[in-house]
Protein backbone atom coordinates (compact mmCIF):
# COMPACT_ATOMS: atom_id res chain seq x y z
CA UNK A 1 0.00 0.00 0.00
CA UNK A 2 1.65 3.49 -1.11
CA UNK A 3 2.72 4.90 2.34
CA UNK A 4 1.35 8.47 2.49
CA UNK A 5 -2.89 6.38 2.15
CA UNK A 6 -1.31 3.97 4.54
CA UNK A 7 -0.42 6.85 7.39
CA UNK A 8 -3.55 9.19 6.69
CA UNK A 9 -5.68 5.54 7.16
CA UNK A 10 -3.90 4.81 10.14
CA UNK A 11 -3.82 8.32 11.60
CA UNK A 12 -7.62 8.03 11.22
CA UNK A 13 -7.62 5.18 12.89
CA UNK A 14 -5.77 5.84 15.70
CA UNK A 15 -7.83 9.19 15.97
CA UNK A 16 -11.08 6.87 16.18
CA UNK A 17 -9.28 4.62 18.54
CA UNK A 18 -8.74 7.72 20.99
CA UNK A 19 -12.71 8.89 20.33
CA UNK A 20 -14.03 5.45 21.70
CA UNK A 21 -11.86 5.22 24.92
CA UNK A 22 -8.94 6.82 26.88
CA UNK A 23 -6.52 4.49 26.44
CA UNK A 24 -2.69 3.73 27.16
CA UNK A 25 -0.43 4.78 24.89
CA UNK A 26 1.06 1.13 25.23
CA UNK A 27 -2.11 -0.88 24.83
CA UNK A 28 -3.43 1.48 21.91
CA UNK A 29 -0.25 0.92 20.13
CA UNK A 30 -0.26 -3.06 20.52
CA UNK A 31 -3.86 -2.91 19.39
CA UNK A 32 -3.55 -1.18 16.38
CA UNK A 33 -0.27 -3.32 15.98
CA UNK A 34 -2.65 -6.73 15.95
CA UNK A 35 -4.60 -4.95 13.11
CA UNK A 36 -1.66 -3.87 11.18
CA UNK A 37 1.28 -6.43 12.01
CA UNK A 38 3.32 -4.99 8.93
CA UNK A 39 3.47 -1.82 10.71
CA UNK A 40 6.58 -1.66 13.46
CA UNK A 41 5.21 -0.22 16.51
CA UNK A 42 7.52 2.59 17.27
CA UNK A 43 5.18 4.26 13.73
CA UNK A 44 2.09 4.08 16.14
CA UNK A 45 3.99 5.23 18.42
CA UNK A 46 5.60 8.70 16.06
CA UNK A 47 1.90 9.05 14.62
CA UNK A 48 0.39 9.19 18.31
CA UNK A 49 2.99 11.61 19.24
CA UNK A 50 2.20 13.69 15.98
CA UNK A 51 -1.13 13.94 16.80
CA UNK A 52 -0.42 15.30 20.49
CA UNK A 53 2.10 17.56 19.47
CA UNK A 54 -0.57 19.04 16.63
CA UNK A 55 -3.45 19.30 19.28
CA UNK A 56 -5.36 16.55 17.89
CA UNK A 57 -4.55 14.46 21.33
CA UNK A 58 -4.24 15.60 24.58
CA UNK A 59 -1.91 13.05 27.40
CA UNK A 60 -3.23 12.43 31.42
CA UNK A 61 -1.12 10.98 33.58
CA UNK A 62 -2.85 7.99 35.26
CA UNK A 63 -1.85 5.19 37.80
CA UNK A 64 -2.13 1.93 37.32
CA UNK A 65 -2.68 -0.72 40.29
CA UNK A 66 1.39 -0.85 40.45
CA UNK A 67 4.01 1.01 39.20
CA UNK A 68 4.99 4.70 38.12
CA UNK A 69 2.41 6.79 36.86
CA UNK A 70 1.30 6.40 32.88
CA UNK A 71 0.55 8.29 30.17
CA UNK A 72 -3.26 8.12 28.69
CA UNK A 73 -4.75 9.75 25.76
CA UNK A 74 -7.71 11.22 24.72
CA UNK A 75 -8.88 12.98 21.93
CA UNK A 76 -9.53 16.45 21.58
CA UNK A 77 -12.03 18.83 20.04
CA UNK A 78 -9.46 19.63 16.88
CA UNK A 79 -9.05 16.43 17.01
CA UNK A 80 -12.48 15.23 16.50
CA UNK A 81 -12.96 17.69 13.94
CA UNK A 82 -9.95 16.49 12.39
CA UNK A 83 -11.23 12.69 12.27
CA UNK A 84 -14.87 13.81 11.12
CA UNK A 85 -12.58 15.12 7.72
CA UNK A 86 -10.47 11.95 7.38
CA UNK A 87 -13.55 9.81 7.57
CA UNK A 88 -15.44 12.18 4.79
CA UNK A 89 -12.36 11.74 2.98
CA UNK A 90 -11.67 7.73 3.19
CA UNK A 91 -15.81 7.86 2.62
CA UNK A 92 -15.56 9.70 -0.50
CA UNK A 93 -12.40 7.73 -1.62
CA UNK A 94 -14.22 4.69 -0.82
CA UNK A 95 -16.80 5.43 -2.84
CA UNK A 96 -15.02 6.64 -5.79
CA UNK A 97 -12.88 3.89 -5.71
CA UNK A 98 -16.38 1.57 -6.02
CA UNK A 99 -17.65 3.12 -8.65
CA UNK A 100 -14.04 2.48 -10.53
CA UNK A 101 -14.73 -0.82 -10.06
CA UNK A 102 -18.09 -0.88 -11.12
CA UNK A 103 -17.50 0.84 -14.50
CA UNK A 104 -14.34 -1.57 -15.04
CA UNK B 1 32.57 -16.34 30.12
CA UNK B 2 29.45 -14.46 30.47
CA UNK B 3 28.23 -11.92 27.87
CA UNK B 4 27.02 -8.62 28.92
CA UNK B 5 23.58 -10.28 27.45
CA UNK B 6 23.46 -12.80 29.68
CA UNK B 7 24.79 -10.80 32.98
CA UNK B 8 22.31 -8.33 32.74
CA UNK B 9 19.39 -10.61 31.71
CA UNK B 10 17.54 -10.10 28.13
CA UNK B 11 15.43 -7.00 28.88
CA UNK B 12 18.34 -5.54 30.80
CA UNK B 13 20.76 -5.85 27.52
CA UNK B 14 17.69 -4.42 25.56
CA UNK B 15 17.32 -1.30 28.12
CA UNK B 16 20.52 -0.77 28.30
CA UNK B 17 21.86 -1.14 24.74
CA UNK B 18 18.68 -0.49 22.91
CA UNK B 19 17.83 3.05 24.71
CA UNK B 20 21.52 4.31 25.04
CA UNK B 21 21.71 3.90 21.22
CA UNK B 22 18.22 5.62 20.97
CA UNK B 23 19.10 8.68 23.40
CA UNK B 24 22.31 9.18 21.67
CA UNK B 25 20.73 9.13 17.78
CA UNK B 26 17.38 11.37 19.00
CA UNK B 27 19.49 14.08 20.69
CA UNK B 28 21.29 15.08 17.29
CA UNK B 29 17.63 15.75 16.05
CA UNK B 30 15.30 16.26 19.41
CA UNK B 31 16.38 18.83 21.80
CA UNK B 32 16.84 17.49 25.42
CA UNK B 33 13.14 18.10 26.97
CA UNK B 34 11.84 15.63 23.79
CA UNK B 35 14.76 13.15 24.07
CA UNK B 36 13.91 12.24 27.71
CA UNK B 37 10.21 12.19 26.49
CA UNK B 38 10.45 9.89 23.90
CA UNK B 39 13.15 7.72 25.85
CA UNK B 40 11.09 7.70 29.19
CA UNK B 41 8.36 6.03 27.13
CA UNK B 42 10.65 3.52 25.13
CA UNK B 43 11.95 2.61 28.68
CA UNK B 44 8.45 2.09 29.56
CA UNK B 45 7.53 -0.14 26.40
CA UNK B 46 10.81 -2.30 27.30
CA UNK B 47 9.93 -2.87 30.54
CA UNK B 48 6.17 -4.31 29.87
CA UNK B 49 8.02 -6.06 27.16
CA UNK B 50 10.09 -8.03 29.75
CA UNK B 51 10.42 -11.73 28.82
CA UNK B 52 10.07 -10.88 25.06
CA UNK B 53 14.29 -11.70 23.31
CA UNK B 54 16.08 -8.74 22.23
CA UNK B 55 14.98 -10.15 18.43
CA UNK B 56 11.20 -10.21 18.91
CA UNK B 57 11.05 -6.43 20.61
CA UNK B 58 13.50 -5.11 17.58
CA UNK B 59 11.18 -6.94 14.81
CA UNK B 60 8.33 -5.60 16.74
CA UNK B 61 9.17 -2.11 17.51
CA UNK B 62 12.50 -1.51 15.13
CA UNK B 63 15.78 -0.98 15.62
CA UNK B 64 16.43 2.62 16.69
CA UNK B 65 17.71 3.77 13.40
CA UNK B 66 14.28 2.58 12.52
CA UNK B 67 12.72 4.22 15.02
CA UNK B 68 14.22 7.45 14.80
CA UNK B 69 13.94 7.51 10.83
CA UNK B 70 10.15 7.07 11.85
CA UNK B 71 9.96 9.97 14.48
CA UNK B 72 11.85 11.92 11.65
CA UNK B 73 9.14 11.37 9.30
CA UNK B 74 6.53 12.53 11.52
CA UNK B 75 7.99 15.47 12.82
CA UNK B 76 9.24 17.83 10.40
CA UNK B 77 10.78 20.07 12.95
CA UNK B 78 13.27 17.66 13.87
CA UNK B 79 15.31 18.13 10.46
CA UNK B 80 15.12 21.97 10.89
CA UNK B 81 16.08 21.63 14.47
CA UNK B 82 19.63 19.47 13.33
CA UNK B 83 19.89 22.25 10.55
CA UNK B 84 20.10 24.83 13.36
CA UNK B 85 22.37 22.75 15.32
CA UNK B 86 24.63 21.85 12.23
CA UNK B 87 24.88 25.35 10.99
CA UNK B 88 25.51 26.72 14.60
CA UNK B 89 28.41 24.16 15.97
CA UNK B 90 29.53 24.46 12.07
CA UNK B 91 30.20 27.98 12.28
CA UNK B 92 32.10 27.96 14.98
CA UNK B 93 34.20 24.60 13.72
CA UNK B 94 34.92 27.58 10.97
CA UNK B 95 36.11 29.65 12.77
CA UNK B 96 38.46 27.21 14.02
CA UNK B 97 39.34 25.83 10.93
CA UNK B 98 39.97 29.63 9.84
CA UNK B 99 41.85 30.49 13.29
CA UNK B 100 44.63 27.53 12.29
CA UNK B 101 44.95 28.88 8.82
CA UNK B 102 45.61 32.77 9.27
CA UNK B 103 46.37 33.48 12.18
CA UNK B 104 50.12 32.87 13.98
CA UNK B 105 49.45 30.56 16.58
CA UNK B 106 45.89 30.17 15.24
CA UNK B 107 46.02 26.27 16.21
CA UNK B 108 45.66 26.83 19.66
CA UNK B 109 42.86 28.56 19.72
CA UNK B 110 41.41 25.80 17.36
CA UNK B 111 42.56 23.06 19.62
CA UNK B 112 39.59 24.86 22.15
CA UNK B 113 37.33 26.15 19.72
CA UNK B 114 36.90 22.82 17.60
CA UNK B 115 36.45 20.30 20.52
CA UNK B 116 34.08 23.08 22.13
CA UNK B 117 32.32 22.94 18.52
CA UNK B 118 31.99 18.86 18.84
CA UNK B 119 30.86 18.93 22.21
CA UNK B 120 28.02 21.21 21.49
CA UNK B 121 27.07 19.58 18.15
CA UNK B 122 27.43 16.26 19.94
CA UNK B 123 25.01 17.79 23.21
CA UNK B 124 27.92 15.95 25.44
CA UNK B 125 26.27 17.12 28.88
CA UNK B 126 23.13 15.43 27.35
CA UNK B 127 25.10 12.34 26.04
CA UNK B 128 26.66 11.66 29.25
CA UNK B 129 23.44 11.91 31.27
CA UNK B 130 21.80 9.17 28.84
CA UNK B 131 25.10 7.14 28.89
CA UNK B 132 24.29 7.51 32.60
CA UNK B 133 21.06 6.33 32.90
CA UNK B 134 21.66 3.24 30.63
CA UNK B 135 24.96 2.23 31.28
CA UNK B 136 26.63 -0.25 29.20
CA UNK B 137 30.15 -1.88 29.58
CA UNK B 138 32.23 -0.94 26.74
CA UNK B 139 35.69 -2.90 26.65
CA UNK B 140 37.30 -0.01 24.33
CA UNK B 141 37.26 2.43 27.56
CA UNK B 142 40.30 0.27 28.35
CA UNK B 143 41.86 0.67 25.47
CA UNK B 144 41.00 4.35 25.11
CA UNK B 145 43.02 4.56 28.74
CA UNK B 146 45.82 2.38 26.97
CA UNK B 147 45.90 4.65 24.03
CA UNK B 148 45.94 7.93 26.39
CA UNK B 149 49.02 6.45 28.91
CA UNK B 150 50.61 5.18 25.30
CA UNK B 151 50.43 9.22 24.19
CA UNK B 152 51.64 10.79 27.01
CA UNK B 153 54.36 8.28 26.72
CA UNK B 154 55.37 8.77 23.08
CA UNK B 155 54.87 12.66 23.55
CA UNK B 156 57.72 12.46 26.33
CA UNK B 157 59.88 10.43 24.92
CA UNK B 158 59.84 12.13 21.77
CA UNK B 159 61.09 15.54 23.57
CA UNK B 160 63.41 13.70 25.77
CA UNK B 161 64.87 12.39 22.53
CA UNK B 162 65.13 15.34 20.91
CA UNK B 163 66.73 17.17 23.76
CA UNK B 164 69.02 15.02 24.40
CA UNK B 165 69.94 15.09 20.48
CA UNK B 166 70.27 19.06 20.31
CA UNK B 167 72.25 18.53 23.89
CA UNK B 168 74.87 15.81 22.33
CA UNK B 169 74.15 16.24 18.59
CA UNK B 170 78.53 16.94 17.74
CA UNK B 171 79.29 13.85 19.23
CA UNK B 172 76.59 11.14 17.83
CA UNK B 173 77.81 10.01 14.60
CA UNK B 174 75.78 10.56 11.40
CA UNK B 175 74.81 7.04 10.88
CA UNK B 176 74.14 4.19 13.16
CA UNK B 177 75.06 1.12 10.82
CA UNK B 178 73.97 1.57 7.20
CA UNK B 179 71.06 3.96 8.29
CA UNK B 180 71.50 7.56 8.98
CA UNK B 181 70.32 9.21 12.32
CA UNK B 182 68.19 12.23 11.08
CA UNK B 183 66.25 9.53 8.65
CA UNK B 184 65.70 7.67 11.32
CA UNK B 185 64.53 9.46 13.63
CA UNK B 186 61.82 11.68 10.51
CA UNK B 187 61.01 7.72 10.12
CA UNK B 188 59.86 7.59 13.62
CA UNK B 189 58.31 10.90 14.13
CA UNK B 190 56.08 9.97 11.05
CA UNK B 191 55.36 6.30 12.39
CA UNK B 192 54.54 7.51 15.99
CA UNK B 193 52.62 10.53 14.01
CA UNK B 194 50.22 8.09 12.02
CA UNK B 195 49.34 6.20 15.25
CA UNK B 196 48.45 9.20 16.77
CA UNK B 197 46.40 10.00 13.93
CA UNK B 198 45.01 6.69 13.82
CA UNK B 199 43.95 7.23 17.44
CA UNK B 200 42.25 10.58 17.37
CA UNK B 201 40.01 8.79 14.54
CA UNK B 202 38.95 5.70 16.34
CA UNK B 203 38.32 8.01 19.30
CA UNK B 204 36.46 10.58 17.56
CA UNK B 205 34.36 7.58 15.69
CA UNK B 206 34.13 6.59 18.87
CA UNK B 207 32.41 9.53 20.74
CA UNK B 208 29.80 9.30 17.97
CA UNK B 209 29.17 5.68 18.18
CA UNK B 210 29.98 4.57 21.94
CA UNK B 211 30.35 7.05 24.06
CA UNK B 212 31.31 10.92 24.36
CA UNK B 213 33.70 10.68 26.73
CA UNK B 214 35.90 9.42 23.59
CA UNK B 215 35.98 12.76 22.35
CA UNK B 216 38.12 13.69 25.22
CA UNK B 217 40.60 10.83 24.23
CA UNK B 218 40.23 12.23 20.48
CA UNK B 219 41.64 15.84 21.71
CA UNK B 220 44.45 14.63 23.19
CA UNK B 221 45.58 12.45 20.43
CA UNK B 222 45.19 15.38 18.06
CA UNK B 223 47.32 17.03 20.55
CA UNK B 224 50.23 14.69 20.56
CA UNK B 225 49.69 14.60 16.61
CA UNK B 226 50.16 18.03 16.38
CA UNK B 227 53.43 17.85 18.64
CA UNK B 228 54.74 15.36 16.25
CA UNK B 229 54.41 17.15 13.05
CA UNK B 230 55.45 20.24 14.80
CA UNK B 231 58.83 18.34 15.63
CA UNK B 232 59.21 17.05 12.38
CA UNK B 233 58.72 20.27 10.60
CA UNK B 234 61.36 22.03 13.12
CA UNK B 235 64.01 18.98 12.76
CA UNK B 236 63.75 18.86 8.77
CA UNK B 237 64.47 22.78 9.12
CA UNK B 238 67.25 22.50 11.67
CA UNK B 239 70.18 24.89 11.58
CA UNK B 240 73.04 23.25 12.87
CA UNK B 241 74.74 26.87 13.17
CA UNK B 242 72.43 28.06 15.49
CA UNK B 243 71.81 25.43 17.73
CA UNK B 244 71.42 27.71 21.04
CA UNK B 245 68.10 28.87 19.50
CA UNK B 246 66.77 25.38 18.57
CA UNK B 247 67.37 24.41 22.16
CA UNK B 248 64.81 26.52 23.12
CA UNK B 249 62.85 26.95 20.50
CA UNK B 250 62.30 22.99 21.25
CA UNK B 251 60.21 23.06 23.76
CA UNK B 252 57.77 25.14 21.84
CA UNK B 253 55.87 22.15 20.37
CA UNK B 254 55.16 20.79 23.46
CA UNK B 255 52.82 23.42 23.68
CA UNK B 256 50.32 21.82 21.38
CA UNK B 257 50.22 18.66 23.48
CA UNK B 258 49.78 20.60 26.52
CA UNK B 259 46.90 22.69 24.91
CA UNK B 260 45.38 19.29 24.09
CA UNK B 261 45.92 17.46 27.18
CA UNK B 262 44.85 20.57 28.98
CA UNK B 263 41.70 21.08 27.18
CA UNK B 264 40.98 16.91 26.83
CA UNK B 265 41.27 16.62 31.05
CA UNK B 266 38.52 19.81 30.78
CA UNK B 267 36.53 17.88 28.98
CA UNK B 268 36.15 15.24 30.85
CA UNK B 269 35.56 16.36 33.93
CA UNK B 270 32.97 18.58 32.35
CA UNK B 271 31.33 15.11 31.05
CA UNK B 272 31.87 13.74 34.04
CA UNK B 273 30.64 15.99 36.07
CA UNK B 274 27.62 15.90 34.58
CA UNK B 275 26.69 12.04 34.81
CA UNK B 276 24.31 12.26 37.49
CA UNK B 277 20.43 10.29 37.03
CA UNK B 278 17.69 12.01 35.26
CA UNK B 279 14.51 12.18 37.42
CA UNK B 280 11.46 10.39 35.49
CA UNK B 281 7.94 11.37 34.23
CA UNK B 282 5.31 9.21 33.82
CA UNK B 283 5.69 6.03 31.51
CA UNK B 284 4.63 5.54 27.95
Amino acid sequence: MDAQLKKGILEMCILHDLEKESPYGYDMIRTMHSFFPEVTESTFYAILRRLYQEGDAEIFEGRGSRGPARKYYRITEQGRKRLSRLKADWEHLKRVVEEVMQIG
Amino acid sequence: MKTQKQKTGEAGWIKNKYLRRLGKLLLLFFPAGQTWEILTDYEGYVLLEEGQSAETFIRRWGTPEQVLRTLLEENSGAVRYFGKQAVLWGALAAAAFACAASMQGGIFAAQILLPLACLGFLHGREQIKVEGEFPHKEAGKRWAAAAGGLMFVLVAMTEAQIQYLLKYIETIPPYVGRFHVGKLLDRELIVCGMLALGLAVWMAKQAVTASVLYLAGAVHAVGALLFLMEVRSYLRSLDISALGEWNQVFWFPVLYYGIGAGVSLGIWAFLRAGRRTQSRGCTA
